[in-house]
């Protein structure tokens, strides 16, 4: 690895602590938009393009939190950008993440019992909790990190 | 074996005559955690690997090395 | 029996014990799928609440209460932690992957909240505790 290596990694890892927490606050106000908008169901070709943007961030921001992104830097510097503290870190962030999702499905159960609740609506709610969760939790350890550094 | 790390660990807790359990005992974990570190599927913690050093009377860099060396 | 011996024989029976647990979720939400009766306020509504707050508490904690501190240590030494958060990593990503999952079914079949959310929460847990279970499982 050469020293251009370590000062690409570190650069570039700098940088994800500084925009996870900002992708985290992206993907909830989508679901924001999502629930203030008209009702999904209406069958507006519209509708469509929002529910399929939605899944699309959806994967797209599970796949930087599985791989730490970088994918389309060497081999070498992503080893760098996802060392053992980053994986540490990035393990803290799921287990987070899993509870604040088990706690979003406690709750919204809860109001089940009580409320009619729609089925796509918990479950947004259910997906913003998880991905946001693990998002910002990731993000502010990284911070943390190079702050410390 | 985890990437590049040697493993003298079971070698010099054979010389001292202990069982998994007995230096499991010693360093308070439990003996599967022994088990897993000699089979190189876990990697322990510094400061596991100092408390196995001292309770096997030598060094960690004895017990445990990078394959290069 | 000495402290490393009980937990030892804790942690075997843990691992059992958390297998049968994620077998128990799936047949409950299977069970109680599409049915009424289960998504109302009431013994039957909270029933779920009761069963899935046991097995989060247990995952939080890993469990091992009635014993003593250190062979509570022994039960959830390092290793143990390691393979819990591997396990609570599963269980993220099955989350994700359900939520995704009961998203796009519904548009084929309409899913009611309250199942929704118990085949979220139940295969999310079930995967973590299974994860958890085998990864204890196979060391002993």
């Amino acid at each position: 690895m050469t020293t251009t290596d370590y000062e690409k990694a570190e650069r570039l890892g700098r940088k994800r602590a500084q925009m996870l927490p900002l992708f985290a606050i992206l993907f909830l106000t989508q679901q924001a938009s999502y629930f203030s908008g008209p009702n999904v169901d209406s069958g507006r070709p519209v509708d469509h393009i929002r529910i399929a943007a939605w899944l699309a961030m959806s994967i797209v921001l599970l796949l930087v939190l599985a791989t730490g992104g970088g994918w389309f830097r060497s081999r070498e510097v992503r080893a760098l950008m996802n060392d053992e503290a980053t994986q540490a870190h990035r393990n803290d962030a799921f287990r987070f993440a899993f509870f604040a999702a088990m706690i979003a499905c406690v709750g919204l159960y809860v109001l089940g019992l009580f409320e009619p609740v729609g089925g796509r609506d918990v479950i947004h709610v259910v997906m913003s909790c998880g991905i946001g969760a693990a998002l910002v939790r990731f993000g502010m350890l990284e911070r943390r990190a190079y702050r410390d550094a | 074996m985890p990437e590049g790390l040697a493993n003298r660990l079971r070698e010099h807790r054979a010389g001292r005559e202990l069982t998994q359990a007995a230096l499991a005992e010693m360093v308070g974990v439990s003996r599967k955690t022994i088990n897993t570190v000699e089979n190189g599927v876990f990697v322990p913690s510094t400061t596991l690997a100092l408390k196995l050093a001292r309770a096997l009377g030598c060094s960690v860099e004895a017990l445990f090395s990078l394959e290069q060396d | 029996m000495t402290d490393i011996e009980k937990a030892e024989r804790m942690g075997r029976a843990r691992a059992l014990i958390m297998a049968l647990a994620a077998a128990v979720l799936i047949f409950n939400v299977w069970l109680q799928y599409g049915d009424p009766q289960y998504a109302s306020a009431g013994g039957r509504g909270a029933s779920w609440l009761v069963l899935i707050g046991l097995w989060l508490f247990i995952l939080w904690n890993g469990g091992g209460l009635r014993p003593g501190g250190r062979v509570r240590a022994l039960l959830n030494d390092e290793l143990s932690l390691q393979n819990r958060s591997r396990a609570l990593a599963l269980g993220f990503y099955a989350a994700i992957l359900l939520t995704l999952a009961c998203y796009v079914g519904a548009w084929l079949t309409p899913i009611a909240a309250g199942d929704a959310l118990k085949i979220v929460s139940a295969g999310a847990i079930s995967a973590a505790l299974l994860r958890y279970a085998w990864l204890e499982w196979r060391l002993h």
